[in-house]
């Protein structure tokens, strides 16, 4: 990936602004600029999953797990959990049930460009962060678990026999130190199933692949354009929906849906108040008008 | 193992196994040595009241030893298991004593007695009381409590010392160690019941208060104290339930400073909030009232009616919000409880389900405290019930239609039958009783539809919670709330009901004159 001086300068200047303007009492670590932070890619980093390169050698759940420092599974998992954050599945897509055909994928947090989990979270210890993923602050975060809830793909993971849980999901704290130019996954895919960059070049990258190969695509980049956009872009060869994606999803985002109704608290309350307020001056104006106590009306009981 | 936990160690398990047995046998072979003894007429017999307090400061030190004895000891271990190990056959012992040797014994004195009674029915006759037969029960006074009120005590303790333990595992080991929920079920009985059923029910407080200080409608004025004191109780409730299910409950003051205006929950945290202050002072006069404190009184009074109003707003806008919590999930909810109008039904069934609470408490104070139910105001306010409920069902109807969803109703399953159950049972039902002047005059009938309200909407909020969701309809694990989790929502409820037989029993809560003599 090209990119100037000028740019990156540029892509600084704005996250110093964006940092300034959004500054929350405790700034999670992915936050942190300097000189030891990767050059960002411009709008907003993703990952391109090409399923059709993908062997199933699980080198990426291998490498997640050792980057960030999670223990080792004895037998490798097949589900995302609190200590595994990105995992390969085998899923069986064929449509014949006699005759099972096994396809890998790579599943982790989809880091969504309008993530349901960063709308619910009432304390806002789950952020898009300017470099495109979600982050996630477990100082500031409650556990009411509102984020499992509302995640569409099921990526939010909990300890849940821990006295002290916290969210567990892919926030590429592989990249956290500044050591990486790409996350541990990416780094670790030998067969090149795997590219980072920004995430319009890699639907540029994924529209040629479609163009070259139509026969071998299908043509249809998932999270192009589901709920709104995903920072993880998956090509593959058969049916989305065969292949056990969730193809039942809007391409609206979701938080709009609660928005819809959030937006209107304001004048709901201007409108109750005011009217409560009218029909309280109304009902009163008897007693107002007789005047004889200071106020006739107490929380008194009853005669 | 170093020398120093190792001789604590020692220390601790002579305490406990040999010190405290002996202390115990002795103890009680000399208390028994003094109940048994002759004495004279006017020697001073032994009172439990006497007994109680030291019996409860040693209780109370005791535990505070052995909370202090654990939290030291994972300190030092970072093992706090292995403490509980450490007790297991103590455990066992208690545990077979009580299967083999006490339950038998108790059965076959019930068997024989039981069985005497039947035989020799004279002897029934001239049976005495218990205290005659065995004149060294006369020597303790008991607190007078009657056969069913010594029964409810007893349960009450039994469900109390497990919802402590229940509490303690909670607490110590996380929410996999007491409930069922997990990654897929995220969200279980305490938010779908404790938390979410919990404000509508205490909906009661805005609407009785709201009727008599904003519309100035005098003649509710006796129910106003007892329908803000539910109210308070129920929010109070609500907020210790929402402490057990909040993973990281140490911060569960963050909502005050970190905002996220994008979450309906930080709006319903920060209405809850400001909305228990509420009440708290509208409910403050009962205890000033109490003490006699007349210039808070007099300040109280003079803000009721902006108190009263804010009040409002509040429960306006978290009795709605609660519903926009499930806006952001449509694919998970069976359209028959989904819709985008959720916050608005909410709200609607809120108002009923007040109306409902208020009903029944009424019903049910008036039989436990044996005051004469207000009947005229049961009638209004069933009518009042009559108009909410009609207006819910019309609009859900509506909806329904309007989103196309009708076909949902006829798909047999799960579904659709809690959703007949929940319309059927919980909003026609009294809506057809309350419709007819026969139904609202009869002081029963109100109350079986009271009754029907609650647990319609009760079941609204499971149903929109947990139970419409595609997993019930499936065929895949679903979650059924653990018994860990049933002890503690029971707890919380009937720690509730004791606490407002309690306020009404000390607290001016009912119009003086017919006080209660319970």
């Amino acid at each position: 990936m090209k990119l100037s001086r000028r740019d990156f300068l540029k892509v600084c200047g704005v996250s110093a602004a964006v940092l300034g303007i959004g500054a929350r009492p405790f700034p999670s670590a992915p936050f942190t600029t300097g000189a030891a932070a990767p050059i960002l890619p411009k709008g907003g980093s993703a990952v391109l999953i090409d399923t059709t390169r993908c062997v199933g050698c699980r080198s990426c759940q291998f490498a997640c797990k050792q980057a960030n420092g999670l223990a080792p599974d004895d037998v490798p998992a097949s589900t995302l959990s609190a200590t595994t954050l990105s995992v390969v599945q085998f899923r069986n897509v064929s449509t014949d049930p006699t005759k099972p055909v096994v396809k890998p994928v790579k599943f982790a947090c989809m880091h969504c460009e309008n993530p349901a989990c960063v709308s619910v979270c009432p304390v806002g210890a789950l952020v898009k962060a300017e470099d495109g993923h979600v982050a996630y602050d477990e100082n500031i975060c409650i556990g009411c678990r509102y984020c499992i809830t509302a995640c569409p793909f099921g990526v939010p993971k909990y300890n849940w026999n821990s006295a002290n849980p916290k969210i567990n999901k892919c926030q590429q704290g592989c990249m956290a130190d500044g050591k990486r130019d790409r996350p541990a996954c990416v780094q670790a895919c030998p067969a090149q199933a795997l590219q980072f960059g920004s995430r319009s070049e890699l639907l540029t990258i994924a529209k040629d692949r479609i163009a070259k190969e139509p026969g071998k695509y299908v043509n249809h980049i998932y999270g192009e354009n589901e709920i709104g956009g995903t920072a993880r872009l998956y090509l593959s060869s058969i049916p989305f929906e065969q292949f056990g994606f969730r193809t039942d999803l809007p391409n609206e985002p979701l938080p709009e849906l609660t928005w819809n109704a959030q937006s209107k608290i304001p004048a709901v309350l201007g409108t109750v108040a005011v009217l409560l307020s009218g029909i309280a001056w109304w009902t009163h104006r008897t007693e107002r008008k007789a005047a004889t106590e200071t106020l006739p009306v107490s929380l008194a009981p009853g005669k | 193992m170093s020398p120093t936990l190792e001789f604590l160690t020692v220390a601790f398990m002579f305490v406990v196994r040999i010190a405290v047995p002996l202390a115990l046998v002795f103890g009680v072979l000399y208390l028994l040595k003094r109940w048994l003894e002759p004495r004279e007429e006017n020697a001073s017999r032994f009172k439990l009241s006497l007994v109680l307090p030291p019996a409860l400061v040693s209780l109370v030190s005791f535990v505070a030893m052995v909370v202090v004895g654990v939290v030291a000891y994972t300190m030092v271990t970072n093992q706090f298991v292995n403490l509980l190990m450490l007790f297991r056959d103590i455990v066992v012992v208690l545990y077979l004593f009580a299967l083999r040797i006490v339950l038998p014994v108790v059965l076959l004195l019930a068997v024989g007695t039981w069985l005497e009674r039947r035989l020799n029915p004279d002897a029934v006759r001239e049976s005495k009381p218990l205290g005659e037969r065995y004149p060294v029960l006369q020597r303790i006074h008991w607190p007078r409590v009657s056969g069913r009120g010594a029964l409810a005590i007893f349960l009450l303790a039994l469900l109390w010392a497990a919802g402590i333990g229940m509490t303690i595992a909670r607490f110590f080991f996380g929410l996999g160690y007491v409930t069922n929920m997990s990654d897929d079920f995220p969200w279980g009985i305490w938010i779908g019941f404790d938390v979410i059923s919990g404000v509508a029910l205490a909906a009661g407080g805005f609407i009785i208060a709201g009727t008599v200080y904003v519309f100035n409608v005098e003649r509710f004025h006796p129910i106003v104290r007892p329908a803000v004191l539910t109210a308070l109780l129920g929010y109070l409730l609500v907020i210790i339930g929402l402490l057990f299910d909040l993973g990281r409950w140490y911060n569960v003051w963050h909502p005050i400073f970190m905002w996220n205006l994008h979450s309906p929950l930080l709006e319903v945290a920060w209405c809850v909030m400001l909305y228990t202050t509420v009440l708290a002072l509208e409910f403050s006069p009962i205890i000033f009232e109490k003490f006699n404190l007349q210039w808070p009184l007099k300040v109280i009074r003079a803000i009721t009616i902006p108190l009263v109003i804010l009040g409002m707003c509040l429960s306006t806008l978290h009795q709605s919000s609660l519903g926009s919590l499930f806006l952001i999930f449509p694919e998970k909810i069976n359209p028959l409880w989904y819709s985008p109008l959720l916050p608005v039904f909410f709200f609607i069934s809120a108002v009923a389900v007040g109306l409902g609470m208020v009903m029944v408490e009424s019903n049910l104070s008036a039989r436990a405290f044996h005051r004469e139910l207000e009947d005229h105001l049961m009638r209004d306010l069933s009518l009042a019930a009559a108009i909410t409920l009609f207006i819910y069902f019309a609009l859900k109807v509506y909806d329904l239609i309007v989103r196309g969803a009708t076909a949902y109703l006829t798909v047999p399953g799960f579904h659709s039958m809690m959703y007949w159950i929940e319309m059927g049972l919980g909003v026609i039902a009294p809506l057809l009783i309350l419709a007819t002047r026969r139904g609202r005059a009869s002081p029963r009938a109100v109350f079986a539809s009271a009754v029907l309200i609650v647990g319609g909407v009760v079941l609204n909020r499971l149903n929109t919670a947990l139970l419409g969701w595609w997993a019930y309809a499936g065929t895949g694990p679903i979650y059924v709330p653990s018994l860990g989790e049933l002890t503690i929502t029971f707890t919380l409820v009937s720690a509730g009901v004791v606490a407002f037989g309690l306020a009404a029993k000390f607290l001016p809560v009912f119009p003086r004159g017919e006080h209660a003599h319970a």
